[in-house]
């Protein structure tokens, strides 16, 4: 199977700021995650792909192809660009046969792509209405339905979840999968893990413009298990409940905070120890309150991957 | 897409968005402010001559403040308001030639102005026809310099300031330092730096050709001037190389835009 | 007391209001230090300082002359006997209050580029981000926000106009004998300071009224522009066809210029018409002043109300 993409030694600086740094990558058809936190440089990375801007160093080929400012490539892919813009005066429709037509196809053809696409993100009802007057939610799903309306091979979406609602993202999600399905391949970037982990198990972490990781998600959750978990407990009696626990196996170390009420430990199995705590709670009496795993976000999953 | 529909594509969109915008509402209410002058001027004065009056507006109203302001509120606005509202990521993003952008909107931006500027220029031609003073009358020695002039102007200000917008984010504060500063410094200065101004080659088309009350307003007397052929050469090749050189910037340009 | 539209309960404020400050200062240093942060603007600023200092050195040798000596710039070899004639020369031909003159209209110039710079979008800009709606979450009253925004714009002109004016003058009073300058044409100061107020005052008021109307600075920039050409242009034409100088009122840069050479004395200036009334100037300037702050004033209530 050829390779979607391939970067190596792929550099971006920004004058003195590193957007991405020495990337070496190749990734398979399918759908692929790319994530990482604020400033990671995943957007650089992506503009990367999608011809926006030329790496400082190194190469980067995708379908077979140099993406910067290349007709030829352009054919191929969808690009759904992160930042809140759209042409206000138009209609949700007249924005995707515009931007459909400068594709290629024509009028006629342009239209009932436009209709379809539109029709999938959910925008039928509002697709003659200008899109100046959207939500920001309604706006995102336009250009997801501009990115789609050509039957791209490859679609590139940066953050396609900001602004929408729970309900409006499971339908994205199974947007995404359905096209997946049809033989799409997808590149998502999103700083949110179980979001991306919903639509794919192969994922792409970056930090500081490094890559950090790749895999399916489970490997990488490995590597966190591998890892103490830190959990933080609000107990009426925390003094009792800290005495149970460390008599624990899975527990590695307790503390209790300064109010009295709160306990911070470390555990070495976190599922060992949800489904032992309520009866050790109960044996003792603590009475608890409230139970939050403090590191199961993704910049957790980085400090222990960076440290 | 090839680039002839693609520009075609661009031409069209850009012409009904302009046509049926503010900036619109705000270029036409520019051009009739000659008119209105000159309407004012024939009803309160008995003294102005028709030739008179079309000179003096068409050159220091039309000629010198409003074709180089309509050409920058117009022309500025091709490729630069697409990176500013940060839409230029979908339009080159698609399978065409990124010149296209560039030459579709101009096309339709020097549609735009060029019916504008003419509906401007022959309603001070026609309003001045009315004015009752004695003096030089308003002939084809007036008329036809002043519209080829004002046409040539508007084309050659929009071009400039359109191909501005590919190499700065700032096309309109670089052209106001341009139309106030830069020609307004030089257009008075000895011939030699005068001939860097686009006012000296439209002030050229309409002294070389034209009638001889032309030569009656103040400042044109002293002018040493091209021939009409020679100055609309040099204003074509204005165009054609800032042309050039804005497709050229336009192919190799990245546009990183804040998310 | 119970809100309408929720079930929360708003209690009433008890605690006490710090008396009220000039809350227009922090908006207006906030204002600068934004404006300062881009350097290469101030390059807007070197030809009103090269014209300083060429003009002061002028008036300095204006001095040295008077007193038969000459600047050793001019005579390296030594003194020069023709010293005597050009001094004497120079004491009739080369008076300060016109050097200030012509200081404070080339000026007048680039004050208009300083003041598009950084006026044009100091409400414009704040409507298109939409930072009104944190501005009027404080408490600042309209005039705060106005005068800070004003006393932004007003520093920048006024450093421009004002400060080589102040320098003209000052170069005077230490190169003048004896503190002649002082003691006899002392109020030269006055006049300056109360040009340049005006000035500042009459541009400051006329950008912000334009920066408003506006949600991008780019289009209050050419509204400007457009404006001091029109009427310039305007004010000549009508000027030249009734043959009649009043019309120079309705350009405000004209009515600068009259204002001007009225203040200081000056009667005559190659290319500028002055057979017009000052007083005339006075209004037209006045004129400006009142409806930009009508205009300012309903546009920021607008935006308040809106926030």
């Amino acid at each position: 199977m050829s390779l979607l993409l391939e970067a190596r030694d792929l550099s971006r600086y920004y004058g003195q700021v590193v957007g991405l740094n020495d990337l070496t990558l190749s990734l398979e058809p399918g759908v692929v995650g790319l994530l990482g936190p604020n400033g990671a440089g995943k957007s650089t990375f992506l503009k990367l792909v999608a011809g926006e801007i030329r790496p400082s160093r190194g190469t980067l080929t995708v379908l077979g192809h140099v993406p910067f400012a290349n007709p030829d490539y352009f054919r191929l892919i969808g690009f759904a660009p992160q930042q809140d813009a759209v042409y206000e005066e138009m209609t949700g429709l007249e924005f995707v046969i515009f931007l459909t037509r400068l594709s290629g196809h024509r009028e006629a053809a342009a239209r009932a792509r436009a209709e379809q696409a539109i029709e999938r993100v959910g925008l039928a009802d509002a697709r003659h209405r200008r899109t100046g007057g959207y939500s920001k939610g309604m706006r995102q799903r336009i250009r997801i339905a501009q990115a789609i309306a050509h039957d791209p091979r490859f679609l590139i979406i940066d953050e396609p979840m900001t602004g929408l609602d729970p309900l409006a993202r499971a339908e994205m999600s199974e947007l995404f999968r359905a096209l997946a399905v049809q033989g799409l391949s997808i590149l998502i970037s999103s700083h949110i893990l179980h979001e991306v982990e919903a639509l794919t198990p192969n994922v792409v972490l970056v930090h500081r413009g490094r890559l950090l990781a790749r895999g399916p998600v489970r490997e990488i959750r490995r590597l966190l298990t591998r890892q103490p978990r830190k959990v933080e407990i609000r107990a009426r009696d925390a003094r009792r409940l800290a005495s149970a626990l460390l008599e624990s196996a899975v527990v590695s170390s307790v503390r209790i905070e300064a109010d009295g009420v709160r306990l911070s430990l470390e555990t070495s199995d976190l599922e060992r120890l949800c489904s032992d705590l309520p009866a050790l709670a109960g044996r003792v009496g603590a009475g608890i309150q409230t139970f939050e795993s403090r590191d199961a976000s993704l910049e957790a999953v980085f400090d222990y991957l960076v440290t | 897409m090839p680039a002839l529909p693609a520009t075609w594509l661009f031409f069209r969109t850009h012409l009904e968005r302009v046509a049926w915008s503010r900036r619109a509402l705000l270029c036409l209410a520019l051009a009739l402010v000659p008119l209105v002058v000159a309407a004012s001027v024939t009803a309160g004065s008995a003294r102005v001559s028709p030739g008179e009056l079309a000179t003096t507006v068409g050159a220091w109203l039309l000629l010198q403040v409003l074709v180089p302001l309509l050409g920058l509120i117009a022309g500025s606005s091709a490729v630069a308001e697409e990176v500013e509202d940060r839409t230029i990521s979908f339009l080159f993003s698609r399978p065409i030639a990124r010149p296209t952008l560039l030459f579709g909107r101009l096309g339709a931006i020097l549609v735009f102005l060029s019916l504008l500027l003419t509906l401007s220029t022959l309603g001070l031609l026609w309003i001045a026809e009315s004015a009752r003073g004695s003096g030089p009358i308003l002939d084809d020695g007036i008329r036809w310099p002043l519209l080829w002039a004002v046409l040539a102007g508007g084309v050659a200000y929009a071009t400039l300031f359109a191909v501005l917008g590919v190499f700065t984010r700032y096309p309109v504060i670089l052209g106001v330092l341009y139309v106030l500063a830069f020609e307004a410094l030089l257009a008075n200065f000895p011939s030699s730096m005068q001939s860097w101004t686009v006012q000296y080659y439209l002030r050229s088309l309409i002294l070389s050709g034209g009638s001889g009350a032309w030569q009656l307003i103040e400042s044109f007397d002293t002018l040493e001037v091209e021939s009409a052929l020679a100055a609309l050469r040099t204003l074509a090749v204005i165009v054609a190389v800032a042309l050039g050189l804005g497709a050229w910037r336009l192919r190799r340009r990245e546009f990183v835009l804040p998310s | 007391m119970k809100a309408t539209t929720h079930t929360e309960v708003y209690r009433r404020f008890q605690g006490r209001l710090a008396p009220a400050r000039l809350r227009c200062l922090p908006l207006l240093a906030a204002g600068v230090r934004v404006a300062l942060k881009r350097k290469w603007p101030l390059l807007l600023y070197l030809p009103p300082f090269g014209a300083m200092l060429v003009l002061s050195f002028i008036v300095y040798t204006k001095f040295l002359l008077e007193e038969g000596l000459a600047p050793a710039v001019l005579t390296p070899a030594g003194a020069n006997p023709g010293t005597q004639v050009i001094g004497s020369l120079a004491g009739t031909l080369i008076e300060v209050h016109t050097i200030v003159f012509w200081s404070v209209f080339g000026m007048g110039q680039f004050a208009l580029l300083i003041a598009g710079w950084y006026g044009a979008g100091l409400i414009a800009e704040d409507r298109r981000r939409g930072a009104h709606l944190l501005y009027f979450a404080r408490p600042l009253s309209k005039l705060d926000y106005l005068l800070g925004k004003l006393g932004v714009v007003a520093c920048f002109i006024g450093a421009g106009v004002l400060v080589p004016a102040l320098a003209i003058a000052l170069t005077a009073v230490f190169a003048a004998p004896g503190w002649s300058f002082l003691t006899e044409h002392g109020s030269i100061f006055l006049d300056i300071l109360l040009y340049t107020s005006v000035h500042t005052f009459v541009l400051a008021s006329f950008m912000l009224a334009i920066s408003s109307l506006f949600k991008r600075w780019a289009y209050a920039v050419v509204t400007i522009a457009g404006y001091v050409l029109l009427s310039s242009g305007l004010a000549n034409l009508l000027s030249w066809l009734n043959r009649d100088q009043s019309w120079q009122v309705l350009s405000p840069t004209r009515c600068l210029w009259r204002l001007a050479a009225s203040i200081f004395e000056v009667e005559q200036v190659v290319g500028v018409r002055l057979d017009w009334s000052p007083a005339l100037a006075w209004s037209g300037l006045g004129g400006v002043v009142a409806l930009s702050w009508l205009v300012l004033w309903l546009r920021v209530r607008r935006m308040e109300s809106v926030a």
